[in-house]
Parts: C-alpha cells; sequence; structure tokens
C-alpha cells in the first residue's frame, strides 16, 4: 500500500491527476480509523472527497502537477474538510438543485457528483481566496443512531 | 476494477463487478461494459462484490441501460449493498434501472 503524503496534522497533497485518486482514498480511510467514524460516516467522507478532488481533475483544467489540498480537522465530533485547489474558479453550492429525472431517455448522465456531495455532507461552503478555490466541508457527527442500540 | 461474465439459460447474461465503482474503476470497465450492453439482450449487473460507489460509476450504469434499452435489450441491477443501494436511491437511478435485492430476482424478472 502507498504511503500517503501528509504534512502538519491530517493534510494530504495531491496532484491533478485521476490516478491520484486511489492515493485519496487509501488516505481518506487511513483518516476515518483514526477518527473512529462510523460505517456510514466514512462512506459520505470517501465519496464526497471522490466527488470533490474528481471534479478538480476532470474540469478544472489545471496542469498535471497542480497541486490539490486536503485537509481534515475535527471539533466535538463534527469533521470539517478543507479542499484547495489552483484550478479555473468553480463554486459547487452555486450548482442549481438537479432535477429528478423522469426517463433513462431524458436522464443526464453528468451533474451527479455535487448532488451527491449535497446529500452526504452535512454543510458546503466555497470561497475563493488568492485566486484558488477552497471548498469547505462540514460533516456533523450523526445522532445516536437507534439501530445500534440493541444489537 | 473487473468484470466477471456469465452466461445463464435464457440468452440472460450475468455481469459480476468485482471492487470500488468510484472513477477509476468505472473508467476501467467502461469499454468494456458498453460493449457487454451493446450486445447482450437481457444483462444483469451484479454489484455484490462492489464496496463503493460515486457518481462517474453511476454514469456507467446510466449510459449502459440506455444503451441498452435503446437496442431493446434489458439491463437490471441486482445486490447492491445497503451503501451503494442509498447512493443509487440518492441518485434517482433506482427510478430509472430496476433493482433487485437478489440475483434470483433479477434472473426471474428478465426470464
Amino acid at each position: 500500500m502507498q504511503k500517503a503524503t501528509t504534512t502538519g496534522g491530517d493534510r494530504l497533497v495531491l496532484r491533478s491527476r485521476l490516478d491520484e485518486l486511489q492515493r485519496l482514498a487509501t488516505w481518506v480511510e487511513a483518516v476515518a480509523n483514526h477518527a473512529a467514524l462510523s460505517a456510514e460516516q466514512a462512506f459520505a467522507l470517501q465519496l464526497c472527497l471522490e466527488e470533490a478532488v474528481a471534479n478538480i481533475v476532470m474540469y478544472g483544467g489545471a496542469a498535471d502537477d497542480a497541486a490539490i489540498s486536503v485537509e481534515v480537522s475535527q471539533a466535538g465530533g463534527d469533521l470539517t474538510v478543507l479542499i484547495e485547489d489552483s484550478a479555473r474558479a468553480f463554486d459547487p453550492t452555486q450548482v442549481p438543485p438537479r432535477e429528478k429525472p423522469v426517463s433513462l431517455d431524458k436522464a443526464r448522465v453528468g451533474a451527479l457528483g455535487v448532488h451527491l456531495m449535497r446529500h452526504y455532507s452535512s454543510q458546503m461552503r466555497y470561497e475563493r481566496r488568492n485566486g484558488r478555490n477552497c471548498l469547505i466541508l462540514t460533516f456533523n457527527r450523526p445522532e445516536a443512531p437507534n439501530d445500534e442500540l440493541g444489537r | 476494477m473487473q468484470i466477471r461474465i456469465e452466461e445463464l439459460a435464457g440468452d440472460i447474461t450475468v455481469a459480476g463487478l468485482d471492487g470500488r465503482f468510484d472513477t477509476t474503476g468505472a473508467i476501467a470497465i467502461e469499454m468494456p461494459f458498453n460493449t457487454l450492453a451493446n450486445e447482450r439482450r437481457a444483462l444483469v449487473v451484479d454489484l455484490s462484490n462492489v464496496s463503493f460507489m460515486s457518481s462517474y460509476g453511476i454514469r456507467v450504469l446510466l449510459r449502459g441501460a440506455k444503451i441498452s434499452t435503446g437496442k431493446g435489450a434489458r439491463l437490471v441491477i441486482c445486490c447492491p449493498e445497503t451503501a451503494v443501494c442509498k447512493v443509487l436511491r440518492t441518485a434517482g437511478t433506482s427510478d430509472l434501472i430496476p433493482i433487485y435485492p437478489t440475483r434470483d430476482a433479477a434472473v426471474a424478472a428478465l426470464g
């Protein structure tokens, strides 16, 4: 298994290439284990980071060696993720809500990633800082789930 | 990610997907999956060995289903794990492609 590049706390720096997504997934798994996330929280974190970074790599138009930084911090059980990149300005929070497809013929095969990120994160914020995209995703600690009681 | 192909009686093909159906996995199987969707009359996509699903995976499934139904063939999904099934529901995919809890149910539906 390839060791993730980390600097400081839980921070990973990736290049803007699709083959970096595997390294991201491995790193997120380690972060989720370290933070003792539930399987559901870990899945949500994996999904949102995969979508966010894949979007930057595929549509951001940055050079292959452009850095994408992913930083995770935890406070009071809530998890905050900052994704920073120098690709073209893109604010996913401004993407209109996806319309529910009514038929296979009419279903758009794109624009799903932002829809999933909205659904699987608790909050999504965007800032443009010094020519960089900063996407801040928050994952609130889930309420005590009933299905873990008495099983 | 890999595709295991199994031919059943009644001209039914089961495509068992194996691995993470993320961007990397989906890109790896996109071409062979489209070919299967194009060539087979009845295709069951078995997701029992898929542990993760992202939007690119869903795109591949939707494109395959479009190819298949466009040719008058059929494509259905079976056995998604709970977390994967939730992604499919959240994306609205379960409204567009039939999903069955078991392989037998999927095969019976195509028979």
